[in-house]
Formats: structure tokens, C-alpha cells, sequence
């Protein structure tokens, strides 16, 4: 009954619509700047977008409208209230009805709506946001399912939010895969006329300095034959075509065997691998996420690893293991921190596990050589490799390729003889098509928080996040972490993790990193640069914080958390994180939410409340036992980091 | 306070002949985990030689001004003497730690391995035990529990059938210290012996009565004082000193005196032997708390949404002049219905009086036992206190009437006890055959997972995790449940229904309830027990997370004065400091249900619910001790019905046709039968021996995560009473929540939430 009544007004709202849809998961978000539009899909109802830049790739800088439109949905029919924070003005509509109408959200920057009663199931909501006249754009919308209590509000759920789904976004979805694939292919190394600002122009292949030196030549010649055969999923073309392709590929294979460390390598000696704990670290670190390991069945989107033995020389493996963008900065391969002998030993038990190789030995004619270097110049290697000497290899320049010509060429359905040939797929090939259509301005146009959601796609992260047991999920990891702090996590600059006694770590993606995180921030509706808390540590709160934390007359939340140099009393299963390691980690308004009710924010956590839903906390002596008070203290303590004193531990 | 430290001084002068009067060095040195005016603690007690040795139920007694031994109520044996420091403060009831218990803290002066104290018919030390814990035959020797008199102890014991008492000491002269056995027998029917000490790669023998063992530069020397007739040491394999009594000895007393140092110091030994040393074998001291701590109630500190349940708090002594910490856990009530009696973690029996007082004005506090090991049971028979311990269920006898016991007698010690640290004696109830009932945790690994291993994380020994009955009398214990990790708490209901609860961690997907039965199996692996692995007895339900997190006790109601819920089972989280009533049914011969709770807040956890008899109403006592989200380290709270109406679910049903729910009010007809009005969501668990579990949908088992289900129809009975629930796809699963959000018909809002379990859908 609800559902035709919401698909009746979606009617209203979107047209185009479709019938029969399912909802789909997400608003439905309009974006406007001056006459340009686009429509995408968004998982919440947040945003940063710094002034003068674009909020998104598809509408150009300017003031703009953000219109979400969807449906938030229920299990209970109840009570509820909604929260706006930011600048700019708010529009909010529920059930029809108008919940807030501001031009400015103002300088008090929030805005709440009396409590409202929603059904059971889909409530249509749209909420409209307008940016600022001056200054960065920044919104977020919260909710409270218990708005007669004196406890912050929450973010809607992901899974609560849905939009159904019609065909303008059909299309702008098209677009925006058409856009992934042409810039994960690395289109713009050969089509290079348009195009700027984006991280992806900077992201080439692995260049093919001493590349002789760690791979084998038999496996260089297969590859460049045609990756697609090694691996399906490659994202290198096949470039050589015809009767002389495998005489071409032996040939560049032998040119760039050629390519050797110089001065080479001193000889290593190589100690007796522990394969055991080589094959429990794979397991530990979760290779198996992107990777079919030696003997399992190959899956789709995941690289196997049952040619570790045809590909990497003797000792180079690990060397890749340790310094996966040694040679290729763009790499989707993390980088992890192992301890001494561990790459070494995930080395040697991928070798043991997959099918040996015996190279076969091969003599190195000159000539071949000779043609192989020629082949590297003309062939279009060097586009994307990076490698010394004149690139005579030239394509056809991306302006001049008007949309229907986007059927032959690269995307042509078979390989056409003499060009670089992908193998896309129907739906790229599509999707790329659609991109083709537009006016591409989108290539010009940098929003750190879509290249935040796509490359968190493309690098796999939730293979663990929110898959296996201890992973934290990432649907709102920029409403916690700072973003100064998760850069350094996936830079792999931090000098220790949050949690060292977890068994999974944290790899790094250098490249990545920064961008990542800036955009991660501005997904959650946060600046990319935390602004500095202006008031000092309150030293009296702070006091009463560490009588807080302390064992006597406190939470002993010392029992589970260390402080500084000193250990937790008495972990059961889950320790908590080092109390000189918050500040520098967690938003503020994030550890007020969390302290009040872990569970509601991560049903799984073994951190216990200790505040009621009246905000009331256990301790009734201290600060009036108001929980928001009691938590600010906690919170000026904290704040001190490594300055801190040690509370009482017994 | 005063007259007390006079006595201990007075006491420590005699002892050492007039030595130094100012606090020995240990003394100022103590930390407030352990205590310096009682004469002993109990601990499982590391000592340094033999290495690795542990006296599991061990008595570490102050024997003088720097001296101390330590004596393991397990064997009999003295497992060490030792002089300068005491004990270090190491373990989970001391600083916290978890894993290592407890060390002797100063120069051990003699000690012997885990052997038995007192030999066997055969004159024979081996350890006769199955396993090495728990306590030796009772036919060779049986621990009867002690006496404590001002600064004595007298340790009461029996021999076969002769009944000893023993009176630790020492005599320090010359600045060496001798420590002192003196023994008090009755006359002796066959020929006895005791184990006086272990020397390790020593040589030796028995020169003019005095028994001599030297090993390097160590020379230890043991004297027999006022020896009966007959009586004699021997060294026995150059390693063992004993003392023998012969067949036909009369009753009486003599002294066993036991030096060691270095050679240069040996003939220090004749004048230590000399020196009077007085032992009187006192029962009956002075009490030492005499004075009250007076604390101040508060009524109302918190309400349920109908306001028919009010929480009142009975402050508790936190702040008392011993400096004694008071973590509460085991409560019950005197006859009187004024007094109730708390143990504590630490040891304590503390009175309460003033229950019957208006508004819990000027409640008085007393201590009325101390020392206890890890007491987290109370239980009163004829206003008789009985405690269960770690090492026994002792039952304490106040001879002077001054308000403190005196008696602190060994109920039964069959319990085995290795060094774990997490071998926790939870709770203490009776039957209304007067049978007692307590459930030990096993012993759980440093950091949560797995068992056992050795080290402070002890052994899996006989009654690891398993509950346990003791007869009336004390005479006998039996296992009757197995496979629990730790039930902090458990309930015996009017008509014998034995219930637990347990923590969620290895083999414990989450928390339960257990509907036990004898001989059932309640889940953890490691602790059944049993060859081959018995089924796990299903609990009625399965609580999530955000519920229990680690269970409490269980009460019934038996309490015609609390509101409607006469016969009905209570539950309480530790770890969630609430207070649940539990839903159940019978299906099938399977019992089923969950739980809604009483939104209350307590002063500490929740985890000992009991009715008093005398106003009918609910009182919990809980500590905060380890994981928890209790707010203080003690609590007390009396949760009281104020007689207004109640709003709430007060059964549930679960068949074919739906669930069943009933209200304790009429419900708003239009309101309650509108489906749109509930919501149900559910999971399953996987029982393994990893921590916990993750969740996983019912539909898709493999499937991880929770999954919503439809109410499709929602009928109020004709008595407006029972809502059904038509579900799709209703069916067996571990965890369902159902919430709601209704009217009674007179308009009042009932929000809440039920958790609970389907074994069978019939």
C-alpha cells in the first residue's frame, strides 16, 4: 500500500519513471549550477564542496542546489525529528509535509524540526539544499528516533534511505561508469587532448626500469601477447595483432629482459622460509580478498595467483611484496608493513603453493632485441610506461573523436588488426559510449569525494571492511576518523596503528592517500582539513576526565583502554584503543555519539554504555551526572594526547 | 579503632619479645588490595621453591611481625614460611591483572611441594588425588575451617578421626626468625604424620632431636617442642623433613619449630628453640569493626515509564575507616527483614541494618567476616551466614555474639580449585530441601579465549564450569550441569528449577538463559566433562549484545507484593547492569522465550536479585569488577513496586498461528491490531569455539547479518489482553526482536522491545 503510494509520488517528482521498479539503495540527487544538471545517486545526506570548486564531476563550480529525493524507511511506525548542520539554506520535505524551509542555516550553523510521526515502511522525503552565496558548501542532515530524549541525533542508516530508480539516472549512472572505465583504463595516456586535474591523468603503468631483473621473459612475452589471456581482468590492451604478434611480443619480451638493475643486484642469500606461518599470514592479511590463490578456482574480479612462479624471479616477489609501488606508484596492490622474514615467507608460500616453472632457457639474439626496442617505441608502450627514448606511437586525439565514433578503434567488439584492443565488455563498451555523449567537461573537473567512493570500489576496500570479523565498516568512517589521521593510515605514515594487537593490519596506498582521505571527509559532510579547535584544554574538565576514566569512582574504562606506556588492566577479547590516540583520531561530535551508546553506532562492539537514554549517566555524583557533561570532561582529558596524566589504574 | 591497633601491638610485643614498635616495613608498604588487621588472605599463593609450586586454596597467615606462612587448606600442607614482605598484590580480585595470582613477597624460609601435609595410613605423602586439585580423602585428612582471635588464627583440622587444631607463630630472635606449628590433638589411635618441610639437593639427617637438611650454604633445622612420647622427626630421602607421632599418643599439645638460614647462623637455632613461645588455641576473639559505618538511602533514583517500578539505593560503605574496598557479591536477608548480609569480592561479610528504616535513613554497616576467597555467594539458613568461596563454602558462627564471627567453619571444601584466575565460584541458593546450590566459572584464558593451559590461567580441573549441589549438611557435592564458561549468578526457583546464566565468549555464542537440568550440558567444549560430547542442552533464549552481554543471577518472584508478576522469572545482566522478566513456554518438552526489560538504572551491575521477605519487594546487589557498564564498584538497590499501574508484556506464545503476546493492561483495539505497529527482525548464531559469534540470516544461514521479517496481521483477543502476531515465514531461530509501539486502552503508550529465541514452532 505504501509502496504505490510512494511510487505514485515519485511520479510526481522524477520523471521518466519506470514501472515495477524496486527501490534501490540511496537518494536520488539532483545537482544544479545555474542551467547545468545532473542527476546520481548518493548513500546519504551530506556534503563539503569548497568554494569555487565543482560538487560534482558532471556541473561546473559555482552556487548550486543539491536536491535529494527518495524515501526514508521505517520498521516502526514512530516519532522522529530531523537535525540540519551546515551553512547555506535547507529545504525539507517529509511525506509532503515541510518539516524546515531556511534560507541560511545561519551562523549557529543547525536547524532542528519538532517531532514528526512516520509510517511503517517508505516515507517519501526531499530535502533541498542551496550553497551558500559565499564561502565553502557544507551540509548534513541527522535524525533522532527518539526525539523526546536529550541524545544527539544520528545519521540515517544507510539501508534506510532508497530511491526508485528511473531513467535519468539509469543514464547518468551509464555516464558515470562510461567515465570509470575510461579513466581506469587509462584512455587519457594516448587520447591526451582533454582533460586536467584529475588524480587519474597522472596514473600510468609500472615503468620498465630493471624489469628484466624481476621478471622472466617467457612470462613478458606471454603477457604482452595478450593479457587478457593471463588475466581477465587486465586493463592493458592487446596491442599486437596478426601473423608477426608472437614473433612481436618474443621480441619486446627480449628488448626489455635486457632491462637490468644496473649495477646489478648484489647475490642474496635466501634463508629457509617458515611456509607456515607464510601461509597463515595470507590468511591473516586477507589476500584472498582480491586474489584467487595458487589451486583455488578462479573468480571473477579477482587476480590469481597461480602464476607467482611463470612471472617473478627468484627473491622478487617479496621485493614486490614489500614495495608493491616501487615501480609503479598507481598500483591497486596495498602496501603492508610486515615484520622481518613475513613478505619473505607469504613469498615462499605462494611459490610452494602455485605450479613450479622452470624457465626455458633461450638464447638473446641481438636483432630481436633491436626490433623489441623498436616495438616498445611504436607499439604505444611507453604511453603508459615510463621509459626512456622517443615514443613514435601516436592515437587520435580525443576531441576529434566525436561520440559515433566510439564503436570502432579500442571498442571495437573484436580486435580490429591495428588498434590497441581492450576486450570490453557489452556494458563498457556501453557505458563508454554514454560518457561519449557528454560534453566530457567532467574530465576537467576534480571532486575528491567521488574519487574517494570510486577508488574505494576499485581498490576493493570492502573485501574486508564490513566482510570479515574485525573489520570496521566504512559506510561512515568519514563521520569518525579526521581526516589528518587517515591520511596517515593509508600513506602508511603512522608509526603505529590505533589497534597493534589486531592480526589484520592496515595497508597503505601512497598515491592515494591524501585524496582519499580529503574525499572521505567531504562524503561525510566534514572539511578536508580539520579545523583547529580554538578553546584550550579545559584543565578542570579534564581532571574530572581522568577521575572519569580511572578505576576509583570512574568507569574503569581503564580496565579495557591503555594510557600512553601503560597496558590496560584486564582485556577481555576486545581492548580498546590507547586513550593518547583519540583526540588526534576522532570528531568530536562522533565521540559524544559514541560514548553515549556505542551499540547504537556499531551493534557489535563489546564497549559498554554507560548512559541512558536520558543522558543520565551511572555516576550521579560527578558533573550532575549529566552524560554530555561527563563525556566533554572525558573528552578535555583526551584531548591532552600524549600530555595526559595517568589516570587511576587500581 | 584504637583499642584494635593497641591489640595488635600488644599482640606483635609478645610475640617478638619487645622487637621494634613502629609498623613493620610491609605493613607501611601494603597496598590497599590487601590487608594488614586480619590475620590471613586468601589466595591460590605462587611461592618461589619448589618452583612452579601453588598452593591452589592457599591461607596466607600473618605468623608475626615479619613473618608469615602460608598454608593450603587442599592438602593440609604449609606450603611456605617466609619473612620480610608479604604477598604481592597480583591477580584479578587484587590489582586486576588477569592471569598471575598472587606471590609470596619476601625471603621464603622453608617450603614443600604439592604433597600431602599429613601422611596416609601407609605413612605415605603422595598426593592421592585423582587430579591434583581439590581436597585429599577424607579418611587421611579433612579441612574443618578456623577460628580467628584478635591477631591468631587456629586452623581446625582432622586426622583420620582425631580432631587437630594448629596455631601458626614465630619467634624472632637475634634477627632470625623461627616460625612456629603449635598443635593441639586429641588422643591418637594409630600412629600420625605431618610433612614440616622440603630442601632441595640438600643432605642431612636428625642429630639430638634436631632435624638438619643443608644445601649449599642453606641450612635448615627443625625442632619438635614439648614432644609427647614417642614422638620423633625424621628426614626422609635427604630431602623431607616429617614429624611423627606415635600409635596410642594421649591428647595434648607440643610444638614443631623450623628455622632456616645460612650456615654461620645455624647455632642461632638452640636459642629460637628455647624461647617461650605461647599458644593458646583461642576461638574467640574481640570483634575488630566494632563501629558502624553509617550511610544514607536514596528513594526513587530511578523509574519505569509507568512508574510502577521505582529503584531506591542502599548506599553502600565504599568509604569506611578500614579502607576496605566493597564490591558486592552475594546478598540475602535475616529473618528479621531489617538486616541483610553482603560478601564481597574481596573477602568481606558485611551486615546491613535500617531495611525496615524510612526512606533507608541511617542504614548501619557493620563487617562481620573478612578473608573470605573471592565470595561472590551469600546465603542465610536460619540466620546462619554461609559464603561460597573459591576454595569452600564455609559457614560462619559469631561464638561471643559481639557481632563479628569468630568460626569461620568449612562448610564443604570439595571444590576443585586450580591457580586460574578465572575460576569464579558464582552465587549460593538453596532448595526448599535446603540443599545448596553454586556454579564455577571455568578457567578462561588471559584475553578471553580458550581455557585452561596452566600458569595463572590454571587447569580445566573436575568442576570447571559446572554447577554444583551440596547437601544439607555439608557431607557430600555433586556436579549436576556442565559446559559453563562464567555464570555470574544463577536461580533456584520454588519448586526446584535450576537456571544460569553465562558470558558470551568461546562456545557461548551470546548470552543465555540455561533452563538447567541434571546431567545437561550447557555448551562450552572445553568443560562437558564428559566423553563422548553431549548435546548442548539449548538455552530458553539467547540474548543479544546490547541485552547481556555477561549474565547475573536469576530470581523468581515470589513476592505476592510486586505488582503482577507473582511466579515469574527475573533475570539480570552483569555486563548490562538491567533487569529483565523472562518470557517462557513449554513446548515440546523444550522450554523457549526471551526477555523484556525493566528500564531501571542501578548504582553498580546487576547481578544478585533477591526478594525480601519482609516487604515483598525486589533488591539487587551487583559490583563492578570487570567488564561492565555498571557505574559504581558496589551497589545495592531495592526495586520497588509503588503500586501504580503497569504497562508492559507479560507473556508470550509462539506457534503456528503467530506470536502471542500479553499485556498486563487492556490494549487500544484499533492501535493494537494495526500490523504496522510491530516490527520483527531476526539472526542466528554460530556456536564455536571462537569468541562470540557474527550473525547470519535465518533464511540464508550462510548469509551473514540480520534479516526483518513482515507482521502481516496483527488481532487482539476478546479480553483485549493478547495481541497475534501473524508473521510470514515464522520459524525456529536463534534471536528474534520484536518491537512495538501500541496503546492501552486508556490511551497510555506502550514502546518496548521484546528479545527472544524459537526452538519450535508447533
Amino acid at each position: 500500500m505504501h509502496r504505490l503510494i510512494a511510487i505514485g509520488l515519485a511520479l510526481l517528482t522524477l520523471s521518466g519513471w519506470a514501472q515495477d521498479v524496486e527501490p534501490q539503495p540511496g537518494l536520488a540527487l539532483t545537482l544544479a549550477v545555474g542551467d547545468a544538471r545532473a542527476v546520481t545517486v548518493t548513500p546519504n545526506l551530506w556534503l563539503y564542496v569548497p568554494e569555487g570548486k565543482p560538487p560534482s564531476p558532471q556541473v561546473p563550480a559555482g552556487r548550486f542546489t543539491a536536491t535529494y529525493e527518495g524515501f526514508v524507511n521505517i520498521d516502526l511506525r514512530g516519532d522522529y525529528s530531523f537535525h540540519a548542520t551546515g551553512t547555506g539554506g535547507v529545504k525539507l520535505e517529509v511525506n509532503n509535509a515541510v518539516l524546515l524551509d531556511l534560507k541560511g542555516i545561519g551562523g549557529v550553523a543547525e536547524a532542528k524540526t519538532q517531532s514528526v510521526r512516520l509510517n511503517k515502511g517508505a516515507n517519501p522525503i526531499k530535502v533541498t539544499y542551496t550553497s551558500p552565496v559565499k564561502g565553502d558548501a557544507q551540509f548534513r542532515l541527522f535524525w533522532s528516533e527518539r526525539p523526546d530524549k536529550p541524545v544527539p541525533h544520528e545519521p540515517i542508516r544507510g539501508g534506510q534511505l532508497t530511491h526508485l530508480p528511473a531513467a535519468p539516472l539509469t543514464q547518468a549512472g551509464l555516464v558515470e561508469r562510461g567515465r570509470e572505465v575510461f579513466l581506469e583504463h587509462r584512455c587519457i595516456r594516448c587520447h591526451t587532448s582533454e582533460g586536467a586535474g584529475l588524480p587519474e591523468f597522472a596514473m600510468s603503468g609500472p615503468d620498465f626500469n630493471a624489469i628484466g631483473s624481476r621478471t622472466y621473459r617467457s612470462w613478458l612475452a606471454k603477457w604482452i601477447l595478450d593479457p587478457k589471456a593471463q588475466r581477465p581482468g587486465a586493463r592493458m590492451p592487446q596491442l599486437l595483432h596478426g601473423d608477426t604478434a608472437k614473433d612481436d611480443a618474443a621480441d619486446i619480451a627480449a628488448y626489455l629482459s635486457t632491462l637490468r638493475n644496473d649495477p646489478p643486484k648484489p647475490a642474496a642469500e635466501y634463508p629457509e622460509p617458515d611456509l607456515e606461518a607464510g601461509g597463515e599470514l595470507v590468511r591473516e592479511l586477507n589476500c584472498a580478498g582480491c586474489h584467487t590463490l595458487p589451486g583455488d578456482l578462479a573468480e571473477e574480479g579477482k587476480l590469481s595467483l597461480a602464476h607467482v612462479n611463470e612471472k617473478f624471479k627468484m627473491g622478487e616477489l617479496a621485493a614486490f611484496l614489500r614495495e608493491p609501488n616501487a615501480h609503479y606508484d598507481w598500483t591497486r596492490m596495498p602496501k603492508f608493513k610486515y615484520g622481518a622474514g613475513e613478505a619473505w615467507n607469504i613469498a615462499s608460500w605462494l611459490r610452494n603453493t602455485a605450479k613450479p616453472h622452470l624457465e626455458p632457457k633461450a638464447e638473446l639474439a641481438g636483432a630481436a632485441v633491436e626490433r623489441g626496442k623498436k616495438l616498445v617505441a611504436t607499439a604505444g608502450c611507453i604511453n603508459c610506461h615510463s621509459h626512456p627514448g622517443d615514443n613514435e606511437y601516436k592515437a587520435p586525439d580525443l576531441k576529434a573523436l566525436v561520440a559515433d565514433q566510439w564503436t570502432g578503434g579500442c571498442l571495437a567488439d573484436k580486435a580490429d588488426g591495428k588498434s590497441p584492443h581492450f576486450g570490453f565488455s557489452a556494458t563498457d563498451r556501453a557505458a563508454l559510449r554514454a560518457f561519449a555523449t557528454t560534453d566530457r567537461q567532467s574530465l576537467h573537473r576534480h571532486d575528491p569525494k567521488e574519487f574517494a567512493l570510486r577508488q574505494m570500489r576499485v581498490l576493493n576496500c570492502n573485501e574486508c571492511h564490513g566482510e570479515l570479523e574485525g573489520f570496521s565498516d566504512l559506510t561512515h568512517v568519514g563521520l569518525k576518523l579526521k581526516p589528518e589521521w587517515m591520511t596517515g593510515l593509508l600513506d602508511g605514515s603512522l608509526k603505529q596503528p590505533a589497534r597493534p594487537w589486531l592480526n589484520h593490519r592496515m595497508p597503505a596506498f601512497p598515491a592515494r592517500a591524501k585524496e582519499l582521505a580529503a574525499g572521505l571527509a567531504m562524503a561525510h559532510g566534514h572539511a578536508p582539513v580539520t579545523p583547529v579547535e580554538k578553546d584550550p584544554v579545559n584543565a578542570q574538565l579534564a581532571e574530572t576526565g581522568r577521575a572519569l576514566v580511572g578505576v576509583d569512582g570512574g568507569f574503569s574504562c581503564v580496565a579495557c583502554h591503555g594510557v600512553k606506556n601503560r597496558d590496560p588492566l584486564q582485556v577481555f577479547e576486545a581492548q580498546g584503543v590507547n586513550f593518547s590516540r583519540v583526540e588526534e583520531r576522532l570528531h568530536p561530535e562522533y565521540f559524544l555519539r559514541w560514548m553515549l551508546d556505542p551499540l547504537r553506532v556499531d551493534p557489535q562492539t563489546r564497549m559498554p554504555d554507560y548512559f541512558d537514554d536520558d543522558a543520565r549517566s551511572v555516576l550521579v555524583d560527578v558533573l550532575e551526572g549529566d552524560a554530555k557533561k561527563q563525556i566533554e570532561a572525558i573528552r578535555q582529558y583526551l584531548r591532552q594526547g600524549k600530555d595526559m596524566k595517568i589516570p587511576v589504574m587500581q | 579503632m584504637m583499642m584494635i591497633r593497641n591489640a595488635v601491638l600488644l599482640a606483635v610485643i609478645l610475640i617478638t619479645g619487645g622487637y621494634a614498635q613502629e609498623k613493620p616495613e610491609w605493613q607501611v608498604k601494603l597496598p590497599r588490595t590487601l590487608q594488614a588487621d586480619f590475620p590471613y588472605t586468601k589466595a591460590a599463593v605462587r611461592q618461589n621453591f619448589p618452583k612452579d609450586t601453588v598452593a591452589n586454596k592457599g591461607l596466607a597467615i600473618i605468623a608475626g611481625r615479619e613473618a608469615f606462612m602460608c598454608f593450603d587448606t587442599d592438602l593440609l600442607r604449609w606450603s611456605a614460611g617466609w619473612t620480610g614482605n608479604y604477598l604481592t598484590e597480583d591477580g584479578v580480585s587484587f590489582r586486576g591483572n588477569h592471569g598471575a595470582s598472587p606471590r609470596i613477597a619476601g625471603n621464603q624460609k622453608f617450603g614443600s611441594a604439592a604433597l600431602a601435609g599429613w601422611a596416609d595410613a601407609q605413612g605415605s605423602f603422595a598426593d592421592p588425588r585423582k587430579e591434583p586439585f581439590g581436597p585429599l580423602p577424607r579418611a587421611q585428612a579433612k579441612w574443618r575451617g578456623c577460628y580467628v582471635a584478635d591477631d591468631t588464627v587456629v586452623l581446625s583440622y582432622t586426622v583420620g578421626e582425631v580432631q587437630f587444631l594448629e596455631q601458626p607463630g614465630s619467634v624472632e630472635l637475634d634477627g632470625q626468625t623461627a616460625f612456629v606449628r603449635s598443635l593441639q590433638h586429641g588422643a591418637l589411635n594409630a600412629a600420625v604424620a605431618t610433612l614440616v618441610c622440603e630442601v632441595e639437593n640438600a643432605q642431612g639427617g636428625v642429630e639430638d632431636g634436631v632435624a638438619i637438611l643443608v644445601s649449599g650454604d642453606t641450612v635448615t633445622q627443625v625442632a619438635l617442642v614439648n614432644a609427647p612420647k614417642g614422638a620423633a622427626l625424621e628426614v626422609q630421602e635427604n630431602q623431607r623433613i616429617v614429624a611423627k607421632l606415635a600409635k596410642g599418643t594421649a591428647a595434648g599439645t607440643f610444638q614443631i619449630r623450623i628455622w632456616s638460614g645460612s650456615k654461620a647462623d645455624h647455632g642461632k637455632f638452640a636459642a629460637l628453640v628455647k624461647a617461650p613461645v605461647k599458644a593458646e588455641f583461642r576461638k574467640v576473639g574481640k570483634n575488630r569493626w566494632p563501629e558502624p559505618v553509617v550511610t544514607q538511602g536514596k528513594m526513587n533514583s530511578s523509574k519505569t515509564p509507568d512508574g510502577a517500578y521505582a529503584t531506591d539505593v542502599i548506599t553502600a560503605p565504599e568509604r569506611n575507616p578500614w579502607n576496605r574496598r566493597v564490591r558486592f557479591g552475594g546478598l540475602d536477608f535475616f529473618s528479621d527483614g531489617n538486616r541483610a548480609a553482603l560478601s564481597t569480592w574481596d573477602g568481606d561479610v558485611w551486615i546491613v541494618e535500617g531495611l525496615k528504616n524510612e526512606n533507608f535513613k541511617d542504614l548501619n554497616w557493620t563487617r562481620f567476616a573478612s578473608g573470605g576467597f573471592e565470595t561472590l555467594g551469600l546465603k542465610i539458613v536460619d540466620d546462619v551466614i554461609y559464603t561460597s568461596g573459591r576454595d569452600e563454602i564455609t559457614r560462619y558462627h559469631d561464638l561471643n555474639n559481639d557481632g563479628a564471627a569468630d568460626h569461620y567453619e568449612s562448610f564443604n571444601n570439595d571444590i576443585t580449585s586450580s591457580q586460574g584466575f578465572h575460576e569464579f565460584v558464582f552465587d549460593l541458593h538453596t532448595d526448599k530441601e535446603g540443599n545448596f546450590y553454586t556454579i564455577k566459572a571455568g578457567p578462561v584464558r588471559g584475553g578471553g579465549r580458550g581455557f585452561g593451559g596452566g600458569g595463572g590461567n590454571g587447569h580445566v580441573s573436575a568442576h570447571a564450569g559446572a554447577l554444583l549441589k551440596i547437601d544439607k549438611f555439608g557431607e557430600t557435592l555433586t556436579v549436576v550441569a556442565t559446559g559453563f564458561r562464567a555464570p555470574n549468578g544463577m536461580g533456584v526457583g520454588p519448586d526446584g528449577q535450576l537456571t544460569s546464566g553465562d558470558n558470551e565468549g568461546t562456545w557461548v555464542p551470546r548470552c543465555p538463559i540455561n533452563w538447567v537440568k541434571p546431567g545437561g550440558f550447557y555448551g562450552v567444549e572445553d568443560l562437558a566433562h564428559k566423553k563422548p560430547l553431549p548435546a548442548h542442552h539449548k538455552p530458553l533464549c539467547w540474548l543479544d549484545k546490547g541485552w547481556d552481554n555477561s549474565g547475573g543471577g536469576q530470581e523468581w518472584v515470589t513476592s505476592k507484593r510486586w505488582g503482577p508478576f507473582h511466579g515469574e522469572l527475573l533475570h539480570t545482566s552483569y555486563g548490562r547492569s538491567s533487569l529483565y522478566l523472562v518470557l517462557k513456554e513449554e513446548v515440546a518438552g523444550q522450554m523457549q522465550g526471551g526477555v523484556v526489560k525493566f528500564p531501571l538504572r542501578f548504582t553498580s551491575s546487576a547481578m544478585r536479585p533477591r526478594f525480601n521477605p519482609h516487604d515483598g519487594h525486589l533488591y539487587v546487589a551487583g559490583l563492578k569488577g570487570w567488564q561492565s557498564n555498571a557505574g559504581r564498584a558496589a551497589g545495592l538497590d531495592r526495586v520497588r513496586y509503588t503500586g501504580e499501574k503497569v504497562y508492559t508484556v507479560r507473556g508470550m506464545k509462539v506457534d503456528k498461528a503467530g506470536v502471542h503476546l500479553t499485556f498486563t493492561q487492556k490494549l487500544d483495539p484499533k492501535v493494537a491490531a494495526d500490523p504496522e505497529n510491530y516490527a520483527i527482525s531476526r539472526w542466528n548464531y554460530k556456536r564455536s569455539n571462537a569468541y562470540g559469534s557474527p550473525t547470519f540470516k535465518v533464511s540464508k544461514p550462510e548469509e551473514r547479518g540480520n534479516e526483518g521479517v513482515n507482521v502481516t496481521g496483527a488481532k487482539l483477543s476478546a479480553d483485549g489482553l493478547t495481541v497475534t502476531l501473524a508473521v510470514e515465514d515464522l520459524r525456529p531461530c536463534d534471536q528474534q526482536l520484536i518491537k512495538f509501539n501500541i496503546d492501552a486502552a486508556d490511551g497510555t503508550n506502550i514502546r518496548n522491545e521484546i528479545m527472544h529465541t524459537i526452538h519450535v514452532v508447533k
